[in-house]
């Protein structure tokens, strides 16, 4: 009976080397970048806020019908970060505005 | 006998009377021990898995990381539970995965020096169990300075001294970014009779906890805009999300009615 060696060698190898705990997925660059830009909102100009709000609701769609861990907190800190843009959209309108 | 009677009388008037003038709000509720204060018991699933449930010392993490980190960056609602953590999420290595991976903390699984496999459950699922935490509250809390109420610490003097020094990152999960312009701290007049006015420390709310995880889900409003009452935080809701729960606690009036009046 022949011998898979080949097979079992590299299965052994990678289950040998392959972490137990694993290290998260990196979000997208673009994403990244949108939750860099979502870090720094409340320092952001009132007049660059309705374009984030447009980048998010981009990516909040996108992430919508995911599934798994990584989705779920990208999600959470859309969700999170769409929340206080709108906020400062409402809140830094002239009162005669609201 | 007639001393007797007007004894009984007098007792009689006092009970009769004993509610007017007692009135209060809100039902008084059992302080938690010192070391307890903050714990939060998580059980999404452990117990339908034969798990005891987790509880999640707060006091140890704050001591280490701003609210924010967790509550931002790694995506911990503030409502526990709410966030539905899995065991599968935390294997890979998103919420208590994060940091529970065996290098910045301790992993769930880990191996010994001889390569078997060892499981590290009971320091999190431990509500029922007998556990020796490698953290001790008592020794911690000695080497802090005192609080009258919570944890029995006063976090922000333990910061300013340098006793704690609060990480705001986590590889993988936090962003690098510029510092950001703090808001002013502000002055919000007590609707209470004779209780000085409030200064709320908007610069350090906003330092530890981040904009967003107020704005807009406890704070939806401007400044000033919706009269909030003290019934109102005390039923957890407003600054009491936090207050009486992880923060100090509602009963420190002074802590917050902080104006002086003279």
């Amino acid at each position: 009976m022949k011998t898979p060696t080949l097979p079992v060698l590299i299965s052994l190898v990678l289950t040998l080397t392959t972490p137990a705990w694993a290290a998260p997925q990196k979000p997208p660059a673009e994403l990244q970048q949108l939750l860099a830009d979502c870090s720094a909102a409340a320092s952001l100009p009132a007049e660059q806020l309705p374009q984030l709000a447009e980048r998010l609701q981009v990516w909040q769609q996108k992430l919508e019908q995911e599934a798994g861990p990584a989705a779920k907190l990208w999600r959470f800190r859309l969700n999170q970060c769409r929340g206080f843009v709108d906020y400062r959209l409402k809140t830094e309108q002239p009162k005669s505005k609201q | 006998m007639r001393a007797a009677l007007s004894v009984l009388l007098v007792l009689a008037l006092l009970l009769a009377t004993a509610p007017v003038g007692a009135e209060t709000f809100g039902v008084k509720k059992k302080r938690p021990r010192l070391s307890e204060f903050g714990n939060v018991t998580l059980d999404n699933q452990s117990t339908a898995n034969n798990q005891a449930p987790v509880v999640f010392p707060h006091w140890f993490h704050r001591s280490r990381y701003t609210c924010r980190v967790c509550h931002v960056d790694l995506g911990f609602a503030m409502r526990a539970g709410a966030t539905g953590i899995t065991e599968a999420d935390i294997r890979a290595g998103f919420y208590c995965g994060a940091c529970h991976n065996g290098r910045t903390a301790f992993a769930p699984v880990g191996t010994d020096p001889d390569g078997n496999e060892v499981k590290t459950c009971d320091p999190c699922h431990s509500v029922g169990r007998q556990v020796n935490f490698k953290h001790d509250f008592r020794a911690f809390r000695r080497s802090m300075p005192p609080e009258r109420f919570g944890n029995g610490i006063d976090w922000i003097e333990a910061e300013e001294e340098g006793k704690v020094k609060l990480a705001d990152y986590v590889e993988g999960f936090s962003v690098r970014h510029a510092e950001l312009k703090t808001p002013k701290d502000l002055e919000l007049a007590g609707k209470e009779a004779k209780m000085p006015d409030i200064i709320f420390s908007h610069r350090k709310h906003a330092i530890w906890n981040g904009c967003e995880s107020c704005h807009p889900d406890i704070f939806p409003v401007r400044t000033g805009s919706v009269p909030y009452s003290m019934q109102e935080i005390f039923d957890g809701r407003w600054c009491g999300v936090c207050h009486d729960k992880v923060a100090f606690p509602n009963i420190d009036c002074q802590r917050c009615h902080s104006k002086p009046v003279y």
